[in-house]
């Protein structure tokens, strides 16, 4: 289900002002959809997973590229000292922040990005991503046989359409598909 | 004999098949008509879509010419499926190009035919399966009420099936394998080269994806399955 956003056009600005600054992807800006229902929204500060020592709340400042009205709150979890600390050794030694969840149209989409004690950004974990939509549909799993066999006869197994991985055009003419396309319905 | 249905259309469409079966007792001219606004459709995703017409969306945004947020809803819902997927795969799935430009034509293809299969529905169809380059979407059951009976060609010899399925009401299910993968992934080093499998199949209720999640999961090789079926509702199965 979509989190309802008491400022939804600010939680469409904001995860991608964040996930620019923080993760660097090109197109992320594309979360927003003008022809949507507004699916993107905040939940809020949200708890670091990994273990901490120390734990506070800061405040990530938002990207002033992308107009975001205010400042966005993330969870930052101050990892453990490193047995020998080496300044700008690339290894992940330094904060832990997690990103708000973003709400997809089809489900969420939560980042964790890990930097080194000198903010170098070292480290990016996708934390989950539901898939709430689906879940009324659902089915037991379990309960879908697949029958495998060393070759099925279409004629004796009454198959009904085929799927494969290679199908262009002219080796879809040459397949069974088209067998079945041109026999008589 | 094949299963038992009642109409049957097939045509060329994005560079391979379109096959629509229909098991509805309907009118003649109702089928037709469905088949036909489902070719309207697939002409208008290609005309706005295809990185081959230096006039579509895509090619326009990749030329500076239209800006991504200002393309129609359509080509904006598949950027930020794409998005969203290349996410989820730490970028395994990628609609982008080592130069930066877009093509998101390893997605459209399956959201296309779940579109496509709405129209059907939209049409008044109900049991019916649209099939696109060897990833389906069904709606309702065979003419004989059973369910739709799905082949898997064996991916060693495309004149075989080598496994079948019987899938749940309205599923989909697509299949990804070697031959496929230049076609979805570019540039990305970090994949397997030789997987433990010839081919993954992912049933589920979105062809868009079920197809996406194939994809991923044949490229992810050993992990693919676990990782597919971290998504309720879909199964991942691979043939050797």
């Amino acid at each position: 289900m979509v989190v309802v956003s008491q400022k939804p056009t600010l939680g469409r600005q904001i995860f991608p002002a964040v996930a620019l600054t923080v993760v660097g992807v090109g197109f992320i800006s594309l979360l927003d959809n003008p022809g949507g229902n507004g699916g993107v929204a905040l939940e809020g500060a949200i708890g670091a997973v990994v273990p901490s020592t120390s734990e506070t709340t800061s405040t990530l400042a938002p990207s002033p590229a992308t107009s975001v009205i205010a400042p966005i709150e993330v969870s930052t979890t101050l990892a453990p000292s490193p047995v020998s600390p080496v300044e700008g050794s690339g290894v992940c030694d330094g904060d832990v922040v997690t990103g708000p969840t973003a709400v997809f149209k089809w489900g969420g989409l939560q980042l964790q990005a890990t930097f080194t004690k000198k903010n170098v950004l070292c480290g990016v974990t996708v934390l989950n991503y539901p898939n709430e939509k689906d879940k009324s549909a659902r089915i037991n799993q379990s309960a879908l046989p697949i029958y495998n066999r060393e070759a099925v006869e279409i004629g004796s197994a009454q198959i009904a359409v085929v799927s494969g991985a290679t199908d262009s055009w002219r080796a879809y003419t040459a397949g069974l598909q088209a067998i079945l396309d041109a026999h008589p319905a | 004999m094949s299963a038992e249905v009642r109409f049957k259309f097939a045509a060329k469409a994005m560079g391979t098949a379109v096959s629509v079966h229909i098991a509805d007792v309907v009118p003649q001219e109702t089928a037709d008509d469905a088949w036909e606004s489902v070719g309207v459709f697939l002409r208008d995703i290609e005309d706005r879509f295809s990185t081959f017409l230096s006039t579509s969306e895509i090619s326009r945004i990749n030329n500076g010419e239209l800006h991504m947020l200002d393309a129609s809803p359509d080509v904006v819902e598949v950027l930020d499926a794409c998005t969203w997927l290349e996410h989820l795969s730490n970028g395994v799935f990628n609609a982008r190009r080592p130069d930066g430009s877009i093509d998101p034509a390893g997605f459209v293809k399956g959201w296309a035919a779940e579109r496509a299969a709405s129209l059907l529905a939209e049409a008044g169809l109900q049991d019916f399966y649209l099939r696109i380059g060897g990833d389906i979407q069904t709606r309702g059951a065979q003419a004989t009420g059973e369910k739709w009976r799905v082949g898997i060609v064996d991916p060693h010899d495309a004149s075989r099936i080598h496994s079948y399925v019987d899938i749940p009401e309205n599923w989909a299910i697509a299949t990804s394998g070697t031959a496929e993968r230049g076609q979805h992934i570019w540039g990305n080093n970090a994949m397997p080269v030789s997987p433990q499998f010839s081919s993954m199949t992912v049933i589920g209720p979105h062809l868009m994806w079920a197809d996406a999640f194939a994809t991923i999961g044949f490229a992810l090789g050993d992990t693919g399955i676990e990782w597919v079926e971290k998504f309720p509702d879909y199964t991942a199965f691979t043939l050797k």
